[in-house]
């Protein structure tokens, strides 16, 4: 990967030089310089790629073992003035399960230096703005997955950060929600923030963005418009598991759809492997709103992505786990 | 931002005391708080039951109880409102905002060593209140037992807390058990032992300000300065720890 240039004018929003990060002996990411100036980039990789070291390392979480990050051209581990720009929705989904969504928000931006009644305004917004109206005095303890994506999600925006890093902010939610959290993602970046994505599915990279970089095993592999990528994908079939309350129903929707290429049922979900992705999530959709069918979870299982990663590869792998 | 202006990078005390609000709000839905009262009625059933039982009531034997009490409150609060940040991975949307490390472990000490102190101080009255009607007649307790082990009571809502939430900070998945651990094995022992090496122990400085200990040499004072120092000490290994700490065993 090019080693970025340095920019003239205002500072580049992220700026990996030949970062590097070790856990022990296991080795996270390696040699990465990443240039990102604006716009929706994808970070795509199976899990345990890497990009969620990444990511940490650019919201100050973890600071490389070598090489240098900066954030609006200041350190985020050591600037609180980088990290104010920064909103960061991490991939675990645990929050305050004592507080209601609006207390929670309102406690993320209190502390990201909004004063209280501002901060409760605000908070507010991002959770109607997610489509969390009715859910702003509810305790999150009781909160779905969709739901916790959605709060994650609003309390990553609500102190109006330029830079949004998003680590698998479409995992597990259903079909509505999914179109909701990209409109929404979609509508900050044509607001000027700049957002970076993570996901092991390439189909959720490619509802937000083009632009991608591919990480496997700690080391870039690819970056930019990936068509080449995409056609190996698609030779591989995709699997998708929805968890719902009637598994069999949604399997005779789908059942006899040319791109389907088996059908399994596991206890409160079907598992679907098809070769065109993108007809089968249509088709999913669909089918789930004729039959009013109660979707808990949609996940992509990324066996096929290592799949091509390792031949990529050439099976050689990385240096890290 | 819809409503004008742009969010600041807050101070350290600002964060820190932001903290301690809601992590106090948060203590007061859950059920530790809860938990740590129904504890605090142990020593107070006790007083009851010396009451009724004993001729004669001496301070010495309701102080005890409150020893061991002082050894379960603090941590309960204090280690498992760490540990559950860390364990749960809550830590990471503090950090990734423009505050402080510190703030995070100071803000959540902040909340919980003034709850523990108010539980065991009001259990300490209410065990001298209980205990005074026992005393034997025509000679009444010392007019100074009560502001002992009241002091006493804070003092060790102060030191345990910062030890075993800096034990939280260091070792977040069994924070509370190592901290009663710690308690327990090694620091009660200590206390116990007839040489100058108690004065490393929490309980035994506990018990000389609570008028349960008399002092080879030094006083009720020297013994909260001692506290203050074992106090300090712990919190200075946690915010060393989590000033160095990335946390990685989750990074990935």
């Amino acid at each position: 990967m090019e080693a970025p240039a340095s920019g003239a004018g205002a500072p580049a929003a992220i700026e990996m030089t030949g970062c590097s990060k070790w856990y022990g002996h296991v080795l996270g990411v390696s040699e990465v310089s990443w240039l990102v100036r604006g716009g929706i980039v994808g970070l795509l990789g199976p899990n345990g790629a890497g990009k969620s070291t990444m990511m940490k390392m650019i919201v100050g979480l973890l600071s490389p073992t070598r090489g240098r990050v900066a954030v609006f051209g200041r350190e985020p581990a050591r600037s609180p003035e980088a990290r104010l720009r920064i909103g960061y929705c991490p991939e675990h989904e645990n929050l305050y399960d004592e507080l209601t969504a609006l207390e929670w928000v309102t406690c993320m931006a209190q502390l990201s230096g909004l004063p209280r009644p501002r901060a409760r305004a605000e908070a507010e917004r991002a959770l109607v703005e997610m489509g969390l109206k009715d859910a702003l005095g509810r305790a999150v303890r009781g909160f779905s997955k969709g739901m916790r994506q959605r709060t994650k999600l609003a309390q990553c925006l609500v102190h109006d950060p330029e830079l949004l890093i998003l680590d698998e902010p479409l995992t597990g939610v259903d079909p509505i929600a999914r179109a909701e959290i990209v409109e929404r993602i979609r509508q900050a970046a044509r607001g000027g923030k700049t957002v970076v994505v993570s996901s092991h599915v390439l189909y959720e990279i490619e509802a937000l963005t083009e632009e991608i970089i591919v990480i496997y095993r700690g080391q870039v592999l690819a970056e930019g418009n990936i068509y080449e990528i995409r056609t190996l994908i698609d030779k591989h079939p995709h699997r998708i598991r929805v968890e719902c309350d009637r598994p069999r129903e949604l399997g005779r929707g789908l059942a006899g759809e040319d791109h389907v290429v088996t059908i399994l049922f596991e206890r409160g979900a079907v598992v679907v492997e098809t070769a065109e992705p993108d007809r089968c999530y249509d088709r999913i959709a669909e089918v789930v709103l004729e039959r009013a069918i109660q979707v808990r979870g949609m996940t992509s299982p990324d066996n096929n992505l290592g799949a091509v990663f390792d031949y990529l590869t050439g099976g050689r792998g990385g240096g890290g786990a | 931002m819809s409503a004008g202006g742009r969010a600041s990078v807050l101070s350290g005390w600002s964060a820190a005391r932001l903290q301690a609000g809601w992590t106090l709000r948060r203590i007061r839905r859950g059920r530790m708080l809860w938990l740590a009262c129904l504890f605090a009625l142990g020593p107070i059933s006790f007083a009851f039951l010396v009451v009724a039982k004993a001729h004669h009531v001496k301070w010495d034997a309701l102080f005890a109880p409150l020893v061991l009490l002082a050894g379960i409150v603090p941590p309960l609060l204090s280690a498992s409102v760490i540990a559950d940040e860390f364990e749960d991975h809550t830590y990471t949307y503090l950090w990734s905002r423009p505050l402080p490390r510190w703030s995070v472990l100071i803000g959540k000490l902040m909340a919980t060593v003034p709850l523990a102190a108010a539980v065991l101080c009001v259990t300490a009255a209410i065990c001298y209140q209980v205990g005074q009607r026992g005393a034997a007649p025509g000679n009444p307790w010392a007019p100074l037992t009560l502001p002992r082990g009241v002091a006493a009571m804070a003092m060790a809502a102060l030191a345990i807390s910062l030890a075993s939430g800096s034990i939280a900070v260091m070792m977040p998945r069994h924070g509370l058990g190592v901290a009663y651990a710690y308690l327990l094995v090694l620091d009660a022992p200590l206390g116990a032992m007839p040489f100058s090496i108690a004065r490393l122990s929490i309980t035994y400085h506990v018990s000389v300000i609570g008028g349960l200990k008399q002092p080879e040499d030094g006083s009720g004072g020297a013994s909260a300065l001692w506290l203050c120092g074992i106090a300090g000490f712990w919190l200075a290994l946690g915010l060393w720890r989590l000033a160095r700490s990335e946390f990685s065993s989750d990074a990935r």
